[in-house]
Order: structure tokens, then C-alpha cells, then sequence
């Protein structure tokens, strides 16, 4: 369609870059980039912290590090949107950090971009927490004490022993990850946020629940999507065939 | 023993470590344990327009009902709200859901994997593309032939043929949510 209107190259390209599939795909790419290294890299860091707690007080730290994942997205997500708004407890406090009594993080689109990512980290690091937190209850002893007999620092330690032992589990907890990130959904209906940021499924969402049912632009949207997740699947895919695929 | 010393972290780093946990153990815990605080109170305290103390202090609560905690919230969501229906619905979905998928994965999991044939594999694929596709992006796709027949006029007189006066089933907004 926007082909036909168009008056040349330059006037398509312009009016397809504009597209508001665009704003979604890049919400949902943004989203899925910077949460899913993110959340990989504090759920390490928990594990390794709760690895050296004495044993008594292992069990209730886990248990409230898992908080975030348990509790249902939706529910979860809303309870932080009460609490960030500006007269919540999280709101009053951030305005008296910043000393900035109008500060309101619902109003400005970077301030969405942001708390969406922050509530996607908090919700998916204790994921990536009891993966890891898993794998280190089986780093081979036997390497750590002959490391230690050698001289080997506490950081190379983990360097060179532990990170290369978590590697497999890395990769799978990463291809997770992108999966659930990538189809993100209830934080934007939770935080209220579809004026500023739109996801590949709340765009398809609104489509499909506004006053006039856009279905073609819902069913293009989600075909869209789905050639995106193949796309970005696209190196795990090729991996999977080789290990698998050329066995016969 | 050099192994025994190295055993013993230094105390910066013990500080390091535990200051860090607590840190991320406040940020897990405390919203929650906030909700459920709040969930005592009353609306006007916990979602109080003039200060956000009010949800600590309980002012309203105790002006309300009298005492410094209140169950009207929960009496509210369950017989007033009939939020117990929401938990039977979900209950059913859960449960049904639960046994199909298992029966249908657990076998299908083991024919795949004892399967030699070349299939095999694209299902795996196809199953991995399909693990990471938003639910939504299913729906636009069944909406139409499940509950929007009579709003298209090629498919009128199936209407009919089925005596359907009903309205579009716009309740199909609160099953996307779901």
C-alpha cells in the first residue's frame, strides 16, 4: 500500500521505515539484547555469592532470590508499576534521590525504555541464578584444589575453571532467554506503557483488541515475528544441524 | 598450608559479597513483602494520594475499619469480585493443560528420539521455532473462524446455518491476557 501512495524510492523507503512495526521490532530487539546478557550476568554473580554462604542461610536467601521468577509476570509487573508510580513508594524515592520533585518515569519514553529493561533483568535474572547456582554445585573439586596447590588466584580460579565449566549451560540458558525475551508482553500491559513502547506481541495484541480488528495487519505482524524468531534462532538452528542434523 | 590461607577470604571481599547479596536479596524481596503489607491496609492508604507513609502508618485503615489491620481487601477480591472463579478457571486450564502437554510430550519425546528418520530432526526445529513464538502471534490466526464468523460476509450464511444472533465474542480480549 505504501508502495502505491509512494512517489518514488526515497518517499517509500521514508514511509516503510516509519512504520510503527518498526518502533515494536526495535523495542523488542532493544529489549532482548540488553536483558539477556544482563540478566546472565547477575544471576552469576548471585550464584557465586550465595555458593559461599554458610549452609544455614542458603535455603532462605534462594528462596527470595526466587521471588521474582515465581510470582506470575503480570502480577509481578503491577506491583512494580504501583510502587514506581509517583506518589508509590519507589517513585517518592527516586524523586528525593534525584532531587527532582516532578520526575514521573511513566511520562517519557527513554524513562519506559528503561524501566521496562530494569523489570525484565529483575524478573529473569533468578533464572539464570538457579542455573548456574545448579552448575556450580558440580565444578570438579579436584581441578580447584590442584589450582590452588599451583598458586592460582580466587579470580583466576573462577576464570579458568569455573566460567569454562558453565559454558554448555550458558548456551542454553541463552537460547532460552532470547526465546522469552523476544515475545515479551505482560510488563507492557502491566506498566501501562503501549504510548511508549511497543512489543512485537502487544503491537499484535492491540491490533487484534482495538475498536476496529486490524486482522490482516495482526496476521502480516505475526508472520513478521515469525520470521524474526527464525532469524534470530538462525545461529542455534545451524548449530543444532550440525551436531544433529549430519549424524546420518 | 597456602590452600588452607587462600580457604579464608579477605574481608574486603567477604563485605563485597555480602553487602552485594543483601542489595539484590532487597530488590527480589521487597516488593513483594510491600504488597503484602499493603494488602492489609486500605485503598486510600496503600494507594494514597496524599503521602506514601499513609501505607506504613495506616491512617485511613484505622479510621476505616477501626483496627491497624484489615481483611475488607481479601473479602473484596474473593466474594465480591468473585475472584475464586478466576482461580477455578485457571485451576482448569492449569491441570489440563498440564496432563495433555505431558502425555503428548513424553511420548512424542520418546518417538522422536528413537525415530531414525530424517523427520526427526525438522521437528525439532520446527518445535524450537515454535518454543520461541509469541502465544499471540497464534491468535490473529484462529480469532477469525472461532469468534468473528458473523462479521465477515462471506461466511454470514454459516451463521445462520448455526442460528447464531449472538454478538461477536468480544470476551476474546480477556482469553489473550490469559
Amino acid at each position: 500500500m505504501a508502495w502505491q501512495e509512494a512517489e518514488g524510492f526515497g518517499d517509500f523507503f521514508s514511509k516503510a521505515t516509519n512504520l510503527p512495526f518498526y518502533g515494536a521490532m526495535s523495542f523488542t530487539l532493544t529489549y532482548t539484547a540488553v536483558v539477556t546478557p544482563m540478566a546472565i550476568i547477575l544471576g552469576f554473580f548471585i550464584a557465586l555469592g550465595v555458593n559461599g554462604l554458610p549452609k544455614l542461610l542458603r535455603g532462605p536467601t534462594i528462596f527470595f532470590s526466587l521471588l521474582p521468577m515465581i510470582v506470575t509476570p503480570l502480577v509481578g509487573a503491577l506491583i512494580l508499576f504501583w510502587m514506581i508510580d509517583s506518589r508509590g513508594v519507589l517513585g517518592v524515592g527516586l524523586q528525593n534521590i534525584l532531587g527532582d520533585p516532578t520526575l514521573s518515569l511513566k511520562a517519557s519514553t527513554p524513562m519506559m525504555w528503561v524501566t521496562l529493561i530494569v523489570y525484565g533483568i529483575w524478573s529473569s535474572c533468578p533464572f539464570a541464578f538457579v542455573v548456574y547456582y545448579a552448575g556450580l554445585q558440580t565444578v570438579p573439586q579436584d581441578s580447584i584444589e590442584s589450582a590452588k596447590l599451583d598458586g592460582a588466584s580466587r579470580w583466576q580460579q573462577t576464570w579458568h575453571i569455573v566460567i569454562p565449566h558453565l559454558v554448555p549451560l550458558t548456551t542454553f540458558m541463552a537460547l532460552i532467554k532470547i526465546m522469552d525475551n523476544f515475545r515479551v508482553f505482560e510488563p507492557i500491559v502491566s506498566f501501562n506503557a503501549e504510548a511508549h513502547a511497543q512489543s512485537l506481541s502487544s503491537f499484535i495484541y492491540n491490533d487484534l483488541s482495538g475498536e476496529t480488528q486490524l486482522l490482516s495487519s495482526a496476521a502480516a505482524t505475526s508472520v513478521l515475528t515469525i520470521i524474526g524468531v527464525v532469524i534470530l534462532l538462525s545461529p542455534v538452528l545451524v548449530r543444532t544441524w550440525r551436531d544433529y542434523g549430519n549424524q546420518r | 598450608m597456602s590452600a588452607s590461607i587462600q580457604d579464608q577470604k579477605p574481608l574486603y571481599l567477604k563485605v563485597l559479597i555480602n553487602s552485594f547479596l543483601v542489595l539484590w536479596l532487597l530488590m527480589a524481596a521487597f516488593p513483594f513483602l510491600w504488597t503484602a503489607w499493603g494488602s492489609f491496609k486500605v485503598e486510600a492508604d496503600f494507594f494514597s494520594k496524599a503521602d506514601w507513609t499513609n501505607a506504613l502508618t495506616g491512617v485511613m485503615t484505622i479510621a476505616e475499619s477501626g483496627e491497624y489491620f484489615t481483611t475488607d481487601g481479601y473479602h473484596g477480591a474473593w466474594v465480591q469480585e468473585e475472584f475464586w472463579r478466576a482461580a477455578l478457571n485457571t485451576l482448569i486450564v492449569v491441570v489440563a493443560t498440564v496432563c495433555i502437554s505431558l502425555t503428548f510430550g513424553t511420548l512424542g519425546g520418546y518417538a522422536l528420539a528413537r525415530s531414525a528418520y530424517r523427520y526427526a530432526f525438522w521437528v525439532l526445529l520446527i518445535a524450537l521455532v515454535f518454543r520461541a513464538m509469541p502465544p499471540i502471534t497464534l491468535v490473529s490466526g484462529y480469532l477469525l473462524p472461532f469468534f468473528l464468523v458473523e462479521h465477515v460476509g462471506a461466511f454470514a450464511h454459516l451463521d445462520h446455518c448455526f442460528g447464531g444472533d449472538q454478538p461477536a465474542v468480544h470476551a476474546v480480549d480477556a482469553d489473550i491476557v490469559l
